[in-house]
């Protein structure tokens, strides 16, 4: 390790590794032409539809920015999915996929709310800190299976954790039909979430609750990771993990810390929707954040700043998205097809560190077949 | 260095242009009608800080409209629980002469439930209708914001922990309603001894129905045997196919399919094996006319009705304006059921052509008869378990 | 319980096992094709669930064979989308995949939101019927567990057998190995890298539309929203599971159908056990298998990256 300099910024070490002759087609004017051209076609649907593009984007854009009560559903979608993004990221740049954030989304909620049952007379400095580390613990938890078989069985994580997301899909199913349903009710939810434990308003009258800053805390210790020694320790074992094994980096640990760390974000975000946003739990208490934290962290290419504006580019198209079904009568699918093709648009810009994390990912899990073979 | 930052240029730059995009549409659109944000009604507390839109009044005519607002949880043709609050609505509407409405569908998601509702309301809707347990805690969370609109929380099925005030009220259908008379159907109807029952997911409410069904059709003849099974989900249709088709396997001679999207897979398996079945929530007599029987629904338009009548001249809400929580007196809920007509036992499938062990018309007597001795007030379903 | 010792009990798991894998069998040989030539289709949902509405919207006015072949059309002009922006235009596979599936989902949605009158018809078809082969369907056992099928599952097993052949025997099928392991080692002899994934990509979105015709017509008859209910990721679980192996991911989806089966057989014979303890059988199974095969499982080495051509 000592022999290789640390200067912390992944993008700067790595800007020149893609120096060989590509053709860099996607630049900065077909980037915009593609929002544009995603905006083109989503109002021609929408014309075709009977509706006015342009007050139905006007909707969208006023559902996502244009009051406090917008601007703080905005947020507090982004938060979580930015969490989420984050934590993916560590793995991605360690070279795994893992698609299980939305189980550990679910897990997380179920062990934030045992935890808040648990302080139910605790003071709330007690019981909000208590119960987002069960949050992130249980989210740890929901992972800890599939990091072990790829460690040890060089199990692909990509399968193993889809199916550890269909387990917490039935478990939390389960959970709200039986245990933890008051006994008074006939449908599948929890008591309301103890208020010792729920997260306060920054601003009344939206839903811009205080746990929106973890957010931002965890932005900042994934900005202190990349830079950090182990973190960049992480980031060689992706790019080359020979290499970083005969540096002495062991593969084992990477691979299980890396998805341990996931697994605890996305933990943390099932907290956070359970003690802030909605107060219960719920079967659908992911919503689909699992599966757009890791769109988010893709889009952001794992890096601090992506993935920052990803999530937020995310939170207001799916507020505007509902907006635009709630104030303009536009149905819920066509308002999917709109926000789907923004998303396509969005998804096309040339991103050489986005190109390598993928790459990396398929080269990783082969040279572990290969040794173990 | 530059790679991030040249990244992030761009995609700020993108940012900065959807904005600018929207704003200047914004702008095109909301010019001239730009409402000073009024002064709070409670004086100080929860202010709305952004200018509400302005309640557009519907061009000449009815400038007086009722304003409603109607939530799903599904499509509007969903042939079951969402359909039912849309077809209420839209006859009530057409009843009333007065009404205009919004209808808003497959909001499921409870993440999103809260900010349709709240936008309902701050449109200056008069009623907003919340057609699902999802909408129970959003209405709650809301209400008091919001004085001047009126919530119905008609999700039908008691949420422990909610309210009814001086604008919330809550609307309960009694769940045995739905699938007792199809118990009674099927007792008569069944060729042999053994009923498949098909649910959606596992849940106590579809559990109860399944009970319900059971002691009606055993009350018939006690010596019927049953055979149960679950999709997992209310959408998963080819599962409830191959559930039905499981129970038909094992010898069941009669389907019941307790509810919701998933009975047209039930239906359609039902109808190739030439097997009868009847429904819960909704007529599957287009999917499967030669083996359909009878179906049970939910009827809103009269309940709706009262509401608009409540709205107008003020009477909605609790009696005494006061906030009662379950349980309490005062909690202010309009009951519904066979006997007020608000649960509705469809009529025998007269074109059907499967077998059964009595004919149609007895089969129409039987259910005639159960109806009219709960609306006599001399039956009453009893609730499972 | 006691039904558990019957053969009746397993020989209608086993049928109902198969008519469950019907779809999947399509779906997963088709993304086996792309993912082998390196291309991860996460929009196999959307390809599956346009597929099954326009195999219905054109099955209904006509027969069955042209909405069969609608179906595998409409996934194909889906997957058209993923190669003009992930193949030509490298955007991220993960993003465009759930991208198309969230379009799937909303146009299917959409389409039958605005075609079908609240009350009034929706479009529908009646179930095929079964084709029994003669004798076979007469052995006791078997002929009750695998030889009453549909059109759609014989098939769908017909087309393992060629799909097979394709993938190793043909120059298409090496080719599409080479590009999905090493593409620059591929291009440097030669291959268009680019044409092979697209042609891999175009087959993925074909037999995509067709899996989901074959459960819209083959087992439910009418439509929908979500109606494909995850079968496109279940798809993606069996290929994984099945190590890129065109015979293993018809046998993975069969596996799957049969212990989903299971799952909704036994909660006949184990009435005290909850459902979603039953229905995670499938995927319990589906972890067993991946913990087994990972010992020779080897993923195409270029899977997910795009390729960008030298200059």
């Amino acid at each position: 390790m000592a022999d290789v300099d640390v200067n912390g910024d992944w993008d700067a070490q790595h800007a020149t590794a893609d120096s060989d002759e590509r053709k860099l087609t996607t630049s900065l004017s077909t980037s915009v032409l593609a929002v544009l051209l995603a905006l083109i076609i989503g109002g021609l649907i929408l014309l075709m539809s009977g509706e006015n593009p342009l007050t139905a984007y006007s909707a969208m854009a006023d559902g996502a920015f244009g009051s406090s009560f917008s601007l703080g559903e905005t947020l507090s979608r982004a938060a979580p999915l930015a969490i989420v993004g984050y934590g993916t990221a560590v793995a991605l740049r360690a070279g795994l996929i893992t698609i299980g954030a939305q189980g550990q989304v679910v897990a997380g909620a179920i062990g934030a709310l045992l935890t808040a049952q648990f302080f139910e007379n605790a003071p709330s400095a007690v019981a909000i800190p208590a119960a987002a580390l069960g949050g992130a613990l249980f989210g740890m938890a929901w992972v800890l299976v599939p990091a072990l078989l790829r460690a040890r069985f060089n199990v692909n994580e990509i399968l193993s954790t889809l199916l550890f997301t269909e387990f917490a899909a039935l478990l939390i199913e389960y959970l709200l039909n039986n245990p933890l349903k008051p006994p008074t009710a006939i449908t599948p939810q929890s008591e309301p979430y103890p208020t010792n434990g729920v997260l306060g308003l920054v601003v009344d009258g939206t839903r811009f609750h205080f746990g929106v800053f973890a957010a931002c805390a965890i932005g900042l210790a994934f900005v202190w990771w990349v830079r950090s020694d182990r973190g960049f320790s992480y980031d060689l074992y992706g790019e080359n993990p020979s290499l970083a094994q005969s540096l002495g980096i062991s593969s084992n640990r990477v691979i299980i810390n890396s998805l341990l760390i996931s697994g605890a974000a996305a933990g943390l975000v099932g907290w956070m929707q359970a003690a802030g946003l909605l107060q219960r739990v719920y079967v659908q208490i992911a919503s689909d954040i699992g599966f757009f934290g890791l769109v988010v962290a893709f889009l952001g290419g794992a890096t601090a700043g992506g993935v920052l504006v990803a999530a937020l580019l995310f939170g207001a198209l799916q507020s505007g998205g509902l907006a635009m079904q709630s104030s303009e009568g536009i149905p819920a699918s066509l308002s999917d097809i709109v926000q789907a093709l923004l998303l396509l648009g969005f998804s096309i810009r040339y991103a050489p560190q986005i190109i390598r994390l993928t790459r990396r990912v398929g080269a990783n899990f082969t040279l572990i077949g290969k040794r173990r073979a | 260095m530059t790679q991030r930052s040249s990244f992030l240029f761009k995609l700020f730059a993108l940012l900065t242009l959807f904005g600018l995009l929207a704003a200047a549409c914004g702008n095109d659109d909301d010019a001239g009608v730009q409402p000073a944000a009024e002064p709070a009604a409670d004086d100080g507390q929860q202010t709305e800080p952004e200018p509400e839109e302005e309640p557009e009044p519907a061009a000449g005519e009815n400038g007086d409209a009722l304003r409603v607002a109607l939530l799903l949880p599904g499509v509007r043709n969903d042939n079951s629980f969402s359909q039912a609050a849309y077809e209420g609505l839209r006859d009530a509407a057409a009843e009333d002469g007065n009404v205009q409405t919004q209808v808003l569908e497959e909001i499921i998601d409870p993440t999103d439930s809260l900010p349709a509702l709240r936008d309902f309301a701050g449109q200056g809707f008069d009623l907003i209708l919340g057609h699902g347990i999802e909408y129970v805690d959003p209405i709650q969370q809301l209400y008091a914001d919001f004085p001047d609109v009126a919530f119905a929380m008609t999700g039908g099925i008691l949420v422990p922990g909610s309210v009814t005030s001086s604008n919330v009220v809550d609307w309960l259908y009694n769940v045995q309603d739905m699938a007792y008379p199809n118990g009674v159907l099927a007792a008569q109807a069944v060729i042999g001894d053994t009923i498949g029952i098909v649910g959606g997911p596992e849940f106590d409410f579809v559990k109860t129905m399944h009970q319900s069904f059971r002691d009606a059709a055993l009350s018939e003849n006690p010596d019927l045997n049953f055979l149960e099974g679950f999709a997992g989900s209310f959408v998963d249709v080819q599962a409830a196919a191959e559930v039905t088709q499981q129970l038909i396997d094992q010898g069941a001679n009669f389907i019941y399919c307790s509810g919701d999207g998933i009975c047209i897979g039930a239906a359609q398996t039902a109808s190739a094996a030439g097997i009868p079945i009847s429904v819960g929530f909704g007529s599957q007599e287009q999917t499967a006319p030669d083996v359909y029987l009878a179906a049970t629904v939910i009827r809103m338009k009269d309940l709706y009705l009262d509401f608009f009548d409540q709205v107008r001249n003020g009477t909605f809400g609790t009696p005494d304006g006061e906030v009662h929580a379950v349980g309490e007196e005062g909690y202010t809920f309009y009951p519904g059921g066979i006997f007020n007509d608000q649960v509705e036992v469809l009529p025998v499938n007269t074109a059907a052509t499967v077998d059964t062990a009595v004919g149609l018309d007895e089969l129409q007597a039987a259910l005639d008869e159960l109806v009219d001795s709960i609306q006599a007030g001399e039956f009453s379903i009893p609730f499972p378990g | 319980m006691s039904q558990l010792l019957e053969a009746t009990f397993w020989s209608a798991t086993t049928a109902g096992g198969l008519r469950l894998a019907t779809p999947l069998i399509y779906a997963s040989i088709g993304e086996t094709f792309a993912q082998r030539a390196g291309v991860l289709n996460l929009g196999l949902e959307g390809y599956m669930i346009i597929g099954a509405l326009s195999s219905l919207y054109v099955a209904d006015p006509t027969s069955a064979p042209l909405g069969f072949l609608a179906g595998g059309l409409a996934g194909m002009a889906l997957a058209s989308l993923m190669i003009l922006l992930s193949i030509r235009l490298f955007a991220n596979q993960v993003v465009v995949g759930f991208g198309l599936t969230i379009l799937g989902i909303g146009t299917t949605g959409y389409i039958f939101h605005e075609t079908t009158d609240v009350g009034g018809r929706a479009r529908q078809v009646s179930l095929p019927s079964e084709i029994d082969i003669p004798l076979l369907s007469d052995i006791p056992w078997l002929g009750d567990a695998v030889f009453g099928h549909s059109w759609y599952t014989w098939l769908s097993l017909s087309l393992v057998i060629v799909a097979g052949f394709v993938a190793s025997r043909t120059v298409f099928g090496l080719q599409v190995k080479a590009v999905g392991e090493d593409p620059d080692a591929a291009a440097a002899k030669g291959v268009d890298v680019l044409r092979i994934r697209t042609q891999a990509t175009l087959v993925s979105g074909f037999l995509g539309g067709l899996g989901g015709a074959a459960l819209m017509l083959g087992s439910v008859g009418r439509f929908q929203p979500y109606l494909t209910a995850n079968r496109g990721f279940i798809a993606l679980i069996v290929i994984i599971m099945a190590s890129w192996s065109v015979w293993g991911a018809a046998m993975g989806a069969f596996v799957f159908g049969f212990f989903e089966a299971l799952g909704f057989n036994l909660n006949n014979a184990f009435v005290d056990v909850p459902i979603e303890g039953l229905n995670a059988i499938p995927f319990f199974v589906a972890l067993v298998i991946l913990t087994v095969s990972a010992r020779w499982a080897r993923m195409p080495r270029g899977l997910g990256a795009n390729y960008i051509p030298t200059v």
